[in-house]
C-alpha cells in the first residue's frame, strides 16, 4: 500500500512539521519547496496525498493544483492555508472546475496531520 | 324867561351835553367790544380750522360719541372706513359699524384704556376708549382705531418665518449629527479595516512558523524521557494554543466585511453563546438573565460571527465580575424602527471613564496582563458593522458595563 505522502510548502518548517508528524507514524514523507518541484516529484512517484500550501512564490498553490490534476488527476489534496481571503474567490472557481480537494487550516498539530492522513488513507478517497 | 328859567334850562343843557359824552364813550366802548368779538370769532374759526385739520390729518381712525353712543364727531380717516358723509355720520351709533365690545358705559368712572382687537372688512384694528367726564358727569367718549394689519400681517410672516428657521436648524442640528455618527463609523470602519488588513498579514506570517513550532516540541515530547522536560515542553504547548487563540482573532479582525448576511435569530446566536459558557457562569455563581422575548424579528448577520459577539460579550462579563459580590447578568432586547436592540449588563468593576473612549481599539485591555488580548471588542465592533448594526458602550449603563448591540431587521415580503 502506497504511505508516501507529499507535502508543498515554501516554507522549511512548514515542511518539518509534516516529515516530523507523520515519518515516525508509519509514513514515507517526501517534500518540496515549491509548486514544480512538487509536480514533478507527484508526476515520478504518486504519492498516496498531497498536503498543498496557497501562498508560495513561482507557482502558487491554485496553479500547482491545476499542474497536478493535470499530472495525476487521482491523488487527493489536502489544501493547508490559514484561509486567506484573496484565494477564495480562486478556490470556489477551481471547485467549479471540477478540481477536488480538502482544506485544512493552518497552524497544524502533529495531531491534525496524522489524523487528516489517516482518514484520507483508511477511508474512501477523498471525493473527485 | 325869568332869571330862574333861564339857570334851569342853563342846567338841562349841561346835563345833556354830560349825557351826550357819556353816550359817546358807551359807543365807543360797544364799538371797541364789537371788534373784540370779531377777533376772537376769527381766533375761534382759525383754531376750529386747525384742530379740524389735524383731526382729519390723523391716519387713525377716530370718533367721540354720546351716552347712548351715538356719533357725534367723527374724523376723515373714519369716514371713510364707514363709508359714511359727515352729516350721514352724524348721529348714528357707531356699533352698527364696528363690532367694538368694551362699549364705554355713561357714569361710569373714566375708564383706563383698554387695547383689543377688532376686525373690520379683513382689515384688523387695535381699539381704545376713553371717557371724558367733567365733575363726575359724563361728557363724551373717545374711541380711536389703529388700522394694525400690516403690523400683524409681517408679525405673522415673521413669525412664520422664525419658525421656519426654527425648523429648519433642527434639520442642520440633525443633519450634523448623522453626519459626525457616520463619519464616526466611517472612521471607526476604516481604521479596522486598515488593523484587519495588518492583522491578517501578521496573522498569516505567524502561522508558518507556529505551525513549525508547534511540530518540534510535539517531536522533542515524543522523545524526551524526563519528567521535568517533559514538564516543560508541556508548558511550551499550552503557551503555543494561547498564541494560536490570539491568532485566530487576529484573523478574524481582519475578515473582510463584505460577507454574505443572511437572516439570523438573535435569540438562537445568544443561547448557543450561552450553552458554551452555561458550565462556566454556574461555577463562577453567575445570576444569569435572559430577558430575550422568543417573538423577536429576524435579522441580518450570520449565525458564528454573531455567537462570537456574544460569546466575547459574556466572556467580558464574567471577567469584570470576578470580584464582585454582585453578580448578575441582564440581557435584554427590544425591536423599535425596524432594529433590534439588545443590551448585555453585568454588575462588574465597570469602566473607568478614561477608558472607555479606547473599549474599541484593537490590543487596548483592561484586564490583567495574560488575560485579554485586547481584540474581542474591537472584533465584535466589525462584525457588527458588516452587519449594518452596531455595537456601543452605555455610559449611562451603570454601575457594571452595559453594551448595546443594534440590527437591521430582516423585512419579509
Amino acid at each position: 500500500m502506497n504511505r508516501r505522502i507529499l507535502a508543498i510548502d515554501d516554507d522549511p518548517a512548514v515542511r518539518d512539521a509534516f516529515i516530523l508528524a507523520l515519518s515516525e507514524a508509519g509514513y514515507e514523507v517526501e517534500t518540496a519547496s515549491g509548486g514544480a518541484e512538487g509536480v514533478e516529484k507527484a508526476r515520478l512517484n504518486p504519492p498516496a496525498l498531497v498536503f498543498l500550501d496557497l501562498r508560495m512564490p513561482e507557482m502558487d498553490g491554485i496553479a500547482t493544483l491545476r499542474r497536478l490534476h493535470e499530472v495525476c488527476p487521482q491523488i487527493p489534496v489536502y489544501i493547508v492555508t490559514a484561509f486567506r481571503p484573496d484565494y477564495l474567490d480562486e478556490m470556489a472557481q477551481a471547485a467549479r472546475e471540477g478540481l477536488r480537494f480538502g482544506i485544512a487550516s493552518k497552524p497544524l498539530t502533529g495531531d491534525q496531520i496524522r489524523a487528516i492522513t489517516q482518514s484520507i488513507l483508511a477511508g474512501p478517497e477523498i471525493a473527485r | 324867561m325869568t332869571p330862574s328859567e333861564l339857570d334851569e334850562l342853563q342846567r338841562e343843557l349841561t346835563q345833556a351835553r354830560a349825557r351826550e359824552r357819556e353816550l359817546g364813550d358807551t359807543r365807543r366802548a360797544v364799538l371797541n367790544l364789537l371788534e373784540d368779538l370779531d377777533d376772537d370769532r376769527q381766533r375761534l374759526m382759525r383754531a376750529e380750522h386747525e384742530w379740524r385739520a389735524a383731526f382729519d390729518g390723523i391716519r387713525d381712525a377716530i370718533f367721540m360719541h354720546d351716552a347712548q353712543g351715538r356719533v357725534t364727531r367723527a374724523n376723515r380717516a373714519y369716514l371713510a372706513l364707514a363709508h359714511k358723509t359727515e352729516a350721514e355720520a352724524r348721529g348714528h351709533f357707531y356699533w352698527e359699524v364696528f363690532p367694538i365690545r368694551d362699549r364705554p358705559l355713561p357714569g361710569c368712572p373714566e375708564q383706563e384704556p383698554e387695547d383689543h382687537e377688532i376686525q373690520v372688512a379683513g382689515q384688523v384694528f387695535r381699539s381704545r376708549a376713553y371717557v371724558t367726564q367733567s365733575d363726575g358727569e359724563y361728557l363724551f367718549s373717545l374711541h380711536i382705531l389703529e388700522d394694525i394689519t400690516e403690523r400683524r400681517r409681517s408679525e405673522l410672516a415673521l413669525r412664520q418665518r422664525s419658525e421656519e428657521l426654527a425648523r429648519a436648524n433642527q434639520a442642520l442640528t440633525k443633519a450634523i449629527e448623522d453626519l459626525t455618527t457616520a463619519e464616526r463609523v466611517l472612521i471607526q470602519t476604516e481604521r479596522l479595516a486598515a488593523i484587519g488588513t495588518l492583522a491578517s498579514g501578521v496573522a498569516h506570517e505567524l502561522n508558518n512558523p507556529l505551525t513549525g513550532i508547534m511540530n518540534y516540541v510535539d517531536y522533542a515530547k515524543r522523545k524526551c524521557t524526563t519528567p521535568r522536560a517533559t514538564e516543560a515542553l508541556a508548558k511550551a504547548t499550552h503557551e503555543l494554543q494561547r498564541i494560536e487563540g490570539f491568532v485566530r482573532n487576529l484573523l478574524v479582525l481582519g475578515r473582510p466585511s463584505g460577507e454574505v448576511l443572511v437572516p439570523v435569530s438573535v435569540r438562537e446566536a445568544l443561547h448557543r453563546a450561552i450553552d458554551l459558557l452555561a458550565a462556566d457562569l454556574r461555577k463562577s455563581h453567575i445570576e444569569l438573565h435572559d430577558n430575550v422575548p422568543d417573538d423577536l424579528p429576524p435579522v441580518w448577520g450570520g449565525l458564528a460571527p454573531l455567537q462570537q459577539v456574544f460569546l466575547n460579550l459574556l466572556l467580558n462579563a464574567a471577567d469584570a465580575m470576578a470580584d464582585a459580590d454582585r453578580r448578575q447578568l441582564h440581557i435584554d432586547a427590544c425591536e423599535r424602527d425596524d432594529r433590534v436592540r439588545v443590551t448585555v449588563s453585568d454588575t462588574g468593576r465597570g469602566v473607568p471613564p478614561d477608558a472607555q473612549p479606547h473599549l474599541f481599539e484593537p490590543f487596548f485591555s483592561t484586564k490583567p496582563a495574560g488575560q485579554g488580548t485586547g481584540l474581542g471588542l474591537p472584533t465584535s465592533q466589525n462584525i457588527m458593522l458588516s452587519f449594518g448594526g452596531s455595537l456601543d458602550f452605555e455610559p449611562q449603563g451603570g454601575p457594571g458595563a452595559t453594551f448595546m448591540l443594534s440590527f437591521r431587521v430582516v423585512k419579509m415580503g
